[in-house]
């Protein structure tokens, strides 16, 4: 059986007594199920690598390598999930290295105990004015805001908020437990929020100072 | 809001979980000291934290701006290079 390496524990289903070959049926199948995430499966693609040529090479190289692995896809899983995490998966061994976007060092994971204490500092929120100010905020702005974030907690914020996967799917995709997933995308949005503000301040935009 | 009132403090923190119902999943992992069904009950009365809810929302719609469309062309490249790796694999 095709192994994908790095793909992690994906299960294998009754595929996997069938040969590696792809029949007809196969293609049929993987072309109907896939096909349709194309946009989305791109738009994360563009978000990995900032770049358009990069972008689709990246696409093209997933939809490869789920085809060439789909007689270890589950029938009746999560084939989304499945996507992304080949998605995923090949940006890492095949994009990591060329990435532009500098890099930012994360905090690691983040303990309760820091999160406890930015909710005791935490500030309300946006104030009523902020409304205004963030239909300002163009598509150049929200990319540097996300760029601006580090990539752990970019990929969070991008999958739940963008993508619109749940905490477990992007467990799935990502490998990482629930906790880490829900502790990057609190701290992810948090900045990323804060991120969206200093634009619209800098448009003259009066925005609080304690978010 | 009130100064002294936890829930909106703590509502102000977790509003994206709020959203995402998973308030009691942040209970649990987070450090957060309330129920999705208690913040949904102050949110009946307290109006700061309606509208923090609502900028949540906007904030959101405001992040599929920037989503980029697959250029046209790539899901024929994409269906061309499956059917080739489909036929080196089948000798077909």
């Amino acid at each position: 059986m095709r192994e994908w390496r790095g793909l992690g524990p994906v299960r294998v289903g009754k595929m996997e007594t069938n040969s590696s070959a792809p029949t007809q049926q196969a293609v049929g199948d993987f072309e109907e199920l896939a096909m349709p995430l194309l946009d989305q499966l791109y738009a994360a693609a563009w978000r990995l690598t900032r770049n358009e040529a990069d972008a689709q090479d990246l696409v093209q190289d997933t939809y490869t390598k789920a085809f060439t692995s789909f007689h270890t896809y589950r029938q009746g899983t999560n084939f989304r999930a499945w996507m992304y995490r080949v998605l995923n998966t090949t940006f890492i061994s095949n994009y990591r290295k060329q990435q532009r976007r500098p890099a930012q060092s994360a905090d690691s994971e983040v303990d309760d105990w820091q999160l406890k204490r930015s909710a005791d500092h935490d500030p309300v929120g946006l104030k009523s004015a902020e409304v205004e100010a963030l239909e300002t905020i163009n598509e150049a702005e929200i990319e540097a805001a996300f760029a601006a974030l580090a990539p752990e907690y970019a990929r969070v914020v991008e999958l739940a908020d963008i993508d619109g996967l749940s905490y477990k799917e992007i467990a799935q995709v990502l490998d990482i437990a629930p906790g880490t997933v829900m502790s990057r995308l609190h701290r992810g949005r948090k900045q990323l929020r804060r991120a969206l503000k200093d634009y619209a301040r800098e448009r003259g935009f009066e925005v609080s100072e304690d978010e | 809001m009130s100064e002294n009132c936890p829930l909106c403090r703590i509502l102000a923190v977790f509003v994206s979980e709020y959203l995402d119902t998973s308030i009691d999943a942040a209970s649990q992992y987070l450090d957060c000291q309330a129920s999705q069904t208690q913040l949904r009950q102050h949110l009946l009365e307290c109006a700061h934290c309606r509208e923090v809810v609502a900028r949540e929302q906007k904030l959101r719609e405001l992040l599929h701006r920037a989503v980029p469309v697959a250029p046209a062309g790539l899901e024929v490249r994409i269906r061309r290079t499956i059917t080739m790796v489909k036929t080196t694999q089948t000798g077909r």
